[in-house]
């Protein structure tokens, strides 16, 4: 009974023998621990993987839909706001997986094409 | 005994001849687990390191990438150059909470249109340049950022007066026939005041020995740039003073066919600083950097000791051989000048930082009869400090700032600025576990 109990709890108590006794089914529940953790892990590094390759392709794609939009020579002007503190560049952001294949690439309703306005 | 203790050793794989089938003891799936399952852990983090710093970076290039192409689609300017720096934070699973450490991110891009390859900057605007767009603080849990932007240009429109007609070969050796323009009707800073150097319509002065030159040649000096660079600037002014240094860069620049004479090119003397005359005259606008070069020391024997092998232009190098300190565009000598003393060998952005890692992490237990409960809390904060040095020298028409003085010193108006960035964020969990 008590030899059954230590199995229950994978026999975590040291022996007072010399030698160590084998234990039936002993590596079997350790095994499955153990690979139950094992795939955990391995699901965890998978999942971080493609996380990753997801961002690549989503930022791949807004990139090519840009390429049009910052190449055009129309209009004839780009103005640079020179000089400024504290502007956040929000415009031809391209952004990863976590925003999808959204592009923060606004055309502006003015004539004046400025790719650094915080607004349009 | 020694036999158990010699397996364990070995993690219980038997060795030697026998069943070849490894024995189990306790605990030994759950031990290897344990020491594996610490490198799988490692291997995680400097996988999720790895890709979210290599997601960062093609992020920046990509976005930088982008400005650069909008900014040279301006038909009037056909160049653009951008810069980005970000800092980012990278979670790391082998730190307290995972909460990980800072990393820079860098990129940079420049776009030039075919069509504007030979073309000459005409106005401050088409002058070379970068826009830098620097990340100032970010905030992972209030997910804000701000970003300061300088645009800084790396030439400018630099004017010498009364360049005899025959002078003009060496300007165009060192400075390139492209960056230069002859003077031909208006006022200095029209930009409609200016014409290709193969043009004869060019302004000429009559110079009391009967000869004619040039009213005014305008070039577009690096050295005259917010930022530039020691090399070229050296580079440049030793072209100036020293005819077989001049002589050597001439030669090797030669195309096939060329019919370049280069010593006789070399051997005309510009404005001053030149070969023969250190002193800036005002009056004719030379090369101020150059102004008051020193050439290589001779040995002193005994004992044999050089003082300074090498041509010294203090206004680039911010000394004199005699100890004198110099305002000057870099300083190697420990301080710029007696106000500013601060060691600054390059200009622009500098990437040696210092950062301040502040890390509050808290956990609170609460037990009762019927529960135990957590709290844990963890709030950090990274502040980078990096310096941007450039120059103050050019005015709203791209040319550059001539001091009332006249003296080549003043001309160096270099500022140090100091770019602080942060970055911050805070984790916090709570778990109640009844009793």
């Amino acid at each position: 009974m008590k030899e059954k109990m230590s199995i229950k709890i994978l026999n975590w108590q040291t022996d007072r023998g010399q030698a160590i006794r084998l234990r039936s089914g002993q590596a079997t529940l350790e095994l499955t621990v153990a690979l139950i953790l094992i795939v955990i892990l391995l699901m965890a590094g998978v999942k971080v993987f493609l996380w990753l390759n997801e961002g690549l392709v989503h930022r791949q794609v807004s990139y090519e839909n840009t390429r049009v939009a910052a190449g055009n020579t129309s209009p004839e002007t780009v103005s640079l706001d020179a000089y400024l503190d504290n502007v956040e560049p929000q415009d031809l952001v391209i952004r990863g997986a976590n925003g999808g294949t959204e592009v923060d690439f606004n055309e502006p309703f003015n004539a004046t094409f400025n790719i650094f306005a915080t607004s349009n | 005994m020694t036999k158990v203790k010699f397996k364990n050793l070995y993690l219980g794989f038997r060795l030697g001849f026998g069943s070849g089938i490894s024995r189990s003891y306790k605990g030994q799936a759950l031990v290897e687990l344990a020491v594996f399952g610490a490198f799988f852990l490692i291997l995680l983090g400097v996988l999720l390191s790895y890709g979210l710093k290599y997601n960062f970076q093609q992020k920046a290039q990509m976005t930088v990438f982008r400005r650069a192409l909008k900014i040279a689609s301006d038909q009037g300017r056909g160049i653009g150059a951008a810069m980005i720096l970000e800092d980012r934070a990278i979670p790391d699973p082998t730190t307290m909470f995972g909460i990980g450490f800072t990393a820079p991110i860098v990129a940079s891009a420049s776009v030039q249109r075919d069509h504007m390859m030979h073309a000459q900057p005409v106005d401050e605007d088409s002058l070379s340049g970068t826009v830098m767009d620097i990340q100032t603080s970010r905030d992972g849990s209030e997910e804000t950022q701000a970003w300061m932007r300088r645009i800084y240009k790396t030439a400018a429109f630099r004017v010498e007066y009364l360049v005899p007609k025959e002078n003009l070969d060496k300007y165009r050796e060192i400075f390139g026939s492209s960056l230069l323009a002859l003077k031909s009707g208006g006022s200095i800073e029209d930009q409609g005041s200016w014409a290709s150097t193969s043009d004869d319509e060019a302004d000429m002065t009559l110079l009391e020995n009967g000869s004619k030159a040039y009213t005014a040649i305008r070039i577009i000096d690096t050295c005259s740039g917010e930022i530039s660079d020691y090399d070229t600037c050296y580079t440049q002014a030793r072209q100036l003073v020293d005819p077989e240094f001049c002589k050597r860069k001439c030669e090797l620049a030669k195309g096939p066919g060329s019919d370049t004479d280069c010593a006789s090119v070399c051997n005309i003397e510009t404005n001053p600083p030149n070969q023969t005359d250190r002193i800036y005259d005002d009056l004719k606008g030379g090369a101020w950097y150059a102004a008051d070069w020193e050439g290589p020391q001779p040995s002193v024997a005994p004992p044999a000791v050089q003082v300074n092998p090498n041509y010294n232009f203090p206004y680039l190098s911010g000394y004199k051989n005699d100890g004198t300190i110099v305002p000057a565009l870099f300083s190697f000598s420990g301080a710029r000048s007696a106000g500013d003393p601060v060691k600054q060998m390059a200009m622009g952005l500098h990437s040696d930082m210092t950062q301040n890692v502040v890390r509050n992490e808290s956990m609170a237990k609460t037990e009762t009869t019927g529960a135990i409960s957590t709290q844990e809390d963890a709030v950090w904060t990274d502040t980078l400090n990096r310096t941007l040095v450039h120059q103050d020298n050019i005015n709203a028409n791209g040319f550059e700032k001539i001091p009332a003085s006249g003296q080549p010193g003043d001309f160096v108006n270099v500022r140090t600025r100091n770019v602080v960035s942060d970055v911050s964020g805070s984790l916090s969990q709570a778990q109640v576990t009844v009793k």
